[in-house]
C-alpha cells in the first residue's frame, strides 16, 4: 500500500487520480502510523513553503518523513521541502537532501509553467526506461540546486536546475508526473515497482 | 525551453461539445469526456473546456464533468464559462481543473482578477478575451503606430503628419457576453493590465475569425504577444495545419487552440505536431 501524505498543501486529487489509473493500492492520509507502515510514500505539494512546513511541524511529520526507510517520492513542493534551505518564506526544509531551493531569476515569465525537457544525468530506478529529454509538465516559481551526486535529472529554464533528485530511498521530482501523460505515468509506474507494488 | 502547446478546445452546452460560428448556429460535436480522452491520446498538451451556457443549473453538472475529466486524463486542463466569483474558481479547482479561465468578469471587475490571482496563484488563472477589429480613422495624433503594427521610424513634422498619418488605424476592442457587447476597451491596454494583476496566461480569441477557419488573426496575436511577457494562447480561426505553422512562426504565441478542425476529424493533434516539428518548431511528441 502506498501512503499519499495529506498535509493541507494543495491538490492531492490529481495524484490520487493518477494512482487510480495505474491500478495502485493507496491511501490518502496524515496518520503517522499508516505512513510508517506503508510500502511507499508519496509526498505531493502545491502552494507556499511556509504554511506547508508549519502544517508538517504541527503533525510531527517533519520528524517522521526524514526517518522513513521505504521508497519515498516528493512531487513539486514536496521535492522542494526535502532540501535544507528554502528561499520562499525563508524556511528550513526537511534536510533529506542537501541543497537549497531558490526563486527563478533572470527569466520571465515566472512561474515556469508548461512542458519542458527532463535531461537525465545519472542512472536511477525512478527514471528507468525514460528517454532523456522527454517532456514533463512543470508549474513552479522556485527551483532546487543540490550536489551532483544527488541530481539525477536537470531541466533548463534560464539556467539548469535539478528536476529530479535521489538520495538512498528518497526520490524527488520538480515536475508533475501525474499531469505528464505517458512519460509521467512511466515514472509513477517505476515508483510502484521500486515499492514492490508492481512488477 | 518550454515546448509550444497544441490545445483542443471544447465549447460545452447541455453536457455536449458544440461548435458554431460567432457563438451561433451550434452543431453537436460529441461527448466531452470521450473527446477529452481522445485528444489526450493524440498528444494534446492541454485541454480547454468552456461552458458556454454557464447558468446556475449548468454549473452543478459542470463540476461532475470536470471531476470525470480529471479522473480520465493525465494532462492539464482549464475550465471556464461564467466565472465571476472566487467560489466558482474554488469549485472548479477542487473538482480537478488545473486552471480556470475568466471572461467577461475580467473586463468589468479588475479587483476580482487580482483577488483570484492572489488566492489561487498565477498558474491557475487564465483570462479569455474576445477582441474584435475596429477601424479608427479619427485623431491622427492618437497613436504613433500604423496599421502594419510597426512603430513609425521618426516623428515627422506637423504639416507632414497631417498628410501621412491619416491612415485608418487598426485596433481591437474587447467584447463581453459572448461577443454581444462592446466595452470599448482597447485589447492591448487590457492585456497589459491583466499581466500587471498577476494573471498567468492570456487566451486570445477573435470575434472576426471565430468559426471561420480562415486562420488566426496574426496581426492581433503579434501585437499582443509583443506587449506582454506572459504566455499567449492563440485562438479562433484554425482551419488548416498551415495556420498553426503560421501562428507560431509569425507571432510570439506559445500555444494554439483548435476546435472544429479536431472535432470534425479534419486532422489530429498528432498531425499538427508532426508538421510543426518538420518546420523546426519545438513541440512535445
Amino acid at each position: 500500500m502506498i501512503a499519499v501524505v495529506d498535509y493541507d498543501a494543495g491538490n492531492i486529487g490529481s495524484v490520487a487520480n493518477a494512482l487510480k489509473r495505474l491500478g495502485a493500492k493507496f491511501e490518502v492520509t496524515s496518520d503517522t502510523d499508516t505512513i510508517r507502515k506503508a510500502d511507499g510514500v508519496i509526498f505531493p505539494g502545491q502552494g507556499r513553503a511556509g504554511p506547508a512546513l508549519k502544517s508538517l511541524q504541527k503533525s510531527g511529520l517533519d520528524k517522521l518523513l526524514p526517518s522513513l526507510k521505504q521508497p519515498f517520492l516528493g512531487i513539486c513542493l514536496g521535492m522542494q521541502l526535502m532540501v535544507e534551505k528554502l528561499e520562499e518564506d525563508n524556511q528550513t526544509g526537511l534536510g533529506i537532501v542537501p541543497g537549497k531551493c531558490e526563486l527563478f531569476k533572470d527569466i520571465s515569465p515566472v512561474p515556469h509553467m508548461g512542458w519542458n525537457k527532463v535531461n537525465i544525468v545519472q542512472d536511477s530506478k525512478l527514471l528507468a526506461g525514460l528517454k532523456s529529454g522527454s517532456y514533463q509538465y512543470f508549474v513552479h516559481s522556485y527551483a532546487v540546486k543540490t550536489d551532483k551526486e544527488f541530481t539525477v535529472a536537470v531541466t533548463d529554464y534560464g539556467g539548469e536546475f535539478a528536476s529530479a533528485v535521489n538520495r538512498d530511498n528518497f526520490y524527488g521530482v520538480q515536475f508533475h508526473p501525474e499531469k505528464s501523460a505517458e512519460a509521467g505515468e512511466q515514472i509513477l509506474n517505476n515508483f510502484l515497482i521500486i515499492c514492490g507494488e508492481k512488477r | 525551453m518550454l515546448a509550444n502547446r497544441i490545445i483542443p478546445c471544447m465549447d460545452i452546452k447541455d453536457g455536449r461539445v458544440v461548435k458554431g460560428t460567432h457563438f451561433k448556429d451550434l452543431v453537436d460535436s460529441g461527448d466531452p469526456l470521450e473527446l477529452a480522452k481522445k485528444y489526450a491520446d493524440q498528444g494534446a498538451d492541454e485541454l480547454v473546456l468552456l461552458d458556454i451556457v454557464a447558468t446556475v443549473e449548468e454549473r452543478k453538472n459542470r463540476a461532475g464533468l470536470v471531476r470525470a475529466v480529471a479522473e480520465a486524463i493525465a494532462i492539464p486542463f482549464s475550465v471556464g464559462g461564467g466565472v465571476s466569483e472566487l467560489s466558482h474558481i474554488n469549485e472548479l479547482l477542487n473538482a480537478g481543473a488545473d486552471k480556470v479561465s475568466i471572461g467577461s468578469a475580467a473586463v468589468t471587475d479588475a479587483g476580482f482578477v487580482k483577488k483570484a490571482c492572489d488566492r489561487f496563484g498565477s498558474q491557475a488563472i487564465i483570462i479569455s478575451l474576445d477582441p474584435k477589429r475596429v477601424i479608427d480613422s479619427g485623431n491622427p495624433f492618437a497613436s504613433t503606430e500604423r496599421s502594419t503594427g510597426e512603430p513609425t521610424a521618426q516623428p515627422v513634422a506637423l504639416a507632414d503628419s497631417i498628410e501621412t498619418n491619416r491612415l485608418p488605424l487598426l485596433k481591437w476592442d474587447v467584447y463581453i457576453k459572448g461577443g454581444r457587447e462592446n466595452t470599448g476597451v482597447d485589447v492591448i491596454e487590457f492585456a497589459k493590465k491583466m499581466e500587471k494583476l498577476g494573471v498567468g496566461e492570456l487566451l486570445v480569441n477573435s470575434l472576426d475569425r471565430d468559426g471561420t477557419k480562415k486562420g488566426f488573426d496574426i496581426e492581433l496575436l503579434d501585437k499582443i504577444s509583443k506587449s506582454v511577457n506572459i504566455p499567449v494562447i492563440a485562438s479562433s480561426g484554425a482551419g488548416r495545419i498551415d495556420d498553426f505553422v503560421e501562428v507560431f512562426k509569425r507571432t510570439g504565441v506559445t500555444a494554439a487552440l483548435g476546435a472544429s478542425v479536431f472535432h470534425g476529424r479534419q486532422f489530429t493533434v498528432g498531425d499538427v505536431k508532426a508538421r510543426l516539428k518538420l518546420e523546426g518548431i519545438e513541440v512535445r511528441q
